[in-house]
């Protein structure tokens, strides 16, 4: 597929030392379209929308930022944050920028933990893009939804 | 579809492709826009040559605008009055653009390109940012996260700011980062000592700049920055000053609180530093030392979460606590605040600082985002 002058600008942006050191592909050789098609049909099978993901990781992005670098509990999630001054832009161009703020999440009673910024936040729910396999910041959209306890939005006829 | 349609398609696309390749020839070897004129506040002229985008034309003429995105157009950070000379608003601008903007001709600095005379308007003190080469000459850790760096300064060889102000550090490549990106970073030196300035510098996982300092880094290494900038500095008055920390927000204090003792400066401060634990905190001898030399100032560091063998017996809990415990007893009806560490804290502890009386024309610290 040909490509046009601002896809191969923004194609760059993803790679390491743009805007992030290690970018966002990881070792993906998948193209960025393919990348997130895979992981929109996994969402389809599970019922799950980006945005309920969006929105559940931003709660807890929230929590943790209200106790500053302290460790919170909210349900079974045990969150801290550390926000540090500046801003990102956006991999794929669209206008504003993002507050560097990184989030641990542990979920009690299992252990397990998951770590993410608000540029995560921003590129599911704006573009559905959950990151390359083996970028140290790629959430897998299967084991995000089972992690975030998420099931699907009953529909109100 | 007969013969003859698919002649015309074939010939319109070979058209409109011919038209589209002369387009690139033409913009890459024919656009020579030549000399162009670019008049700064009605005052200072520069003769540039034309092509390039405003930011980059500024820049090369040691001219620094903020940028947060490299030059990408969605930081917004670069908006500039362009009297004259930019032409329409361009689609790759008109979303970081306010109807206000537009009408006061503020444009995307990094957007607009210099290809005629241009007429724009910047603040005055962007004269005073300079261009400096410098070495580190040493790194020192303050806490497992932290470290003191000292860059002395090359070229030009001395640096005069005002207390309180940052300077921009540029990076190197290294490993898979192939470019050079620039962060911000207060000043921590005293202002008295022109010759080097010292960086206090936490290690932000993946961050490109911090991990640069932090892994890549060794002293000798000849550093870019650019600075003074920054409009965190103590303003005048005599009502008490509420100073608020954490972490590397401890950086514009120490000149500051230099420059209070240097100028025999008795107004009372109550610094509030807070911490998770024990291993966060530093400069805790430094600033004892301050409350012996300063007329009437008191270090308050708090632990939010004391480990057992922290043997802490100073005040505990987010900062935001022994804040509100000090000023909601007092009058801060004069009081001024500066606050420097995580945007979180900034936030928590301006809403205590209002709600006890401080308004937001009394509280001063950095804009984060
Ligand atoms: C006025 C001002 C003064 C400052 N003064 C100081 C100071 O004195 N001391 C100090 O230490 N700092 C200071 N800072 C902060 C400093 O400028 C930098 O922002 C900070 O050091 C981080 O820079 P970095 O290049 O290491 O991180 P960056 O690379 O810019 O960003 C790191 C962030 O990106 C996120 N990230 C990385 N990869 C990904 C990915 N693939 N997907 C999603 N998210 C990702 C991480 O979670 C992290 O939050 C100041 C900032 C300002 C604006
Ligand atoms: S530099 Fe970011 S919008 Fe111009
Ligand atoms: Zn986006």
């Amino acid at each position: 597929m040909k490509q046009t002058p601002d896809e191969k600008q923004i194609l760059v942006n993803f790679q390491p030392g743009h805007i992030t050191q290690a970018g966002f592909l990881g070792t993906d050789t998948r193209h960025l379209h393919e990348i997130i098609h895979a992981d929109a049909v996994i969402l389809a099978r599970l019922n799950i929308s980006t945005e309920q993901i969006a929105d559940k990781l931003q709660i807890l992005l929230d929590t943790a930022k209200a106790a500053m670098e302290s460790s919170v509990t909210i349900d079974d999630f045990n969150v801290r944050s550390t926000w540090t001054k500046g801003v990102l832009p956006c991999p794929f161009a669209d206008p504003g920028v993002h507050d560097k703020v990184q989030v641990t999440v542990i979920r009690e009673s299992t252990g397990e933990s998951i770590v993410f910024s608000q540029l995560n936040i921003h590129l599911i729910k704006a573009h559905g893009f959950f990151q390359g396999v083996g970028s140290n910041y790629r959430l897998e959209p299967e084991h995000l939804v089972s992690f975030l306890k998420l099931t699907p939005e009953v529909e109100i006829d | 579809m007969t013969p003859n349609i698919l002649t015309t398609v074939f010939a319109l696309s070979g058209i409109s492709g011919l038209l589209a390749v002369l387009l690139v020839i033409a913009e890459r070897f024919l656009a020579n826009y030549g000399e162009c004129k670019v008049t700064i506040n009605d005052d200072k002229e520069l003769i540039v040559q034309g092509g390039s985008t405003l930011l980059t034309t500024l820049g090369s003429e040691k001219i620094f605008l903020p940028s947060a995105c490299g030059g990408r157009g969605t930081c917004a950070y670069c908006k500039c009055k362009v009297v004259e000379g930019a032409g329409p608003v361009l689609p790759t601008e008109a979303p970081m653009l306010t109807p206000d903007d537009v009408k006061n001709n503020i444009r995307l600095a990094c957007q607009v390109k210099v290809k005629q005379d241009f007429r724009i308007e910047i603040p005055e003190e962007l004269f005073n940012i300079k261009e400096f080469k410098s070495t580190i000459t040493s790194i020192r850790d303050l806490t497992y996260d932290i470290k003191l760096v000292r860059f002395e300064l090359d070229d030009p060889n001395e640096i005069s700011f005002k207390p309180g102000q940052y300077i921009q550090v540029y990076t190197e490549p290294y490993g898979d980062v192939k470019e050079s990106i620039s962060r911000a970073y207060s000043i921590a030196s005293p202002h008295t000592e022109k010759s080097y300035i010292d960086l206090m510098i936490r290690l932000v996982p993946d961050g490109i700049c911090t991990t640069w300092v932090h892994q890549h880094v060794s002293e000798q290494q000849r550093v870019k920055l650019v600075g003074p900038m920054g409009d965190f500095y103590v303003r005048d008055g005599d009502g008490e000053m509420i100073m608020i920390a954490g972490g590397s927000g401890m950086a514009p204090f120490v000149p500051i609180l230099h420059d209070m003792k240097n100028r025999g400066v008795k107004r009372k401060v109550t610094y509030f530093f807070g911490a998770v634990s024990k291993r966060d905190l530093f400069y805790i001898d430094e600033m004892k030392a301050l409350e012996q030399e300063l007329a009437d100032f008191t270090f308050v560091p708090a632990l939010s979460e004391p480990a057992p063998d922290d043997n802490w017996d100073g005040e505990t809990g987010l900062i935001t606590q022994p804040l509100a415990n000090y000023i909601r007893e007092r009058d801060m009806s004069n009081a001024h605040a500066y606050l420097c560490g995580s945007p979180g804290m900034i936030h928590a502890c301006i809403i205590i600082l209002n709600k006890y009386g401080i308004t937001e024309d009394r509280i001063f610290f950095d804009p984060f985002s």
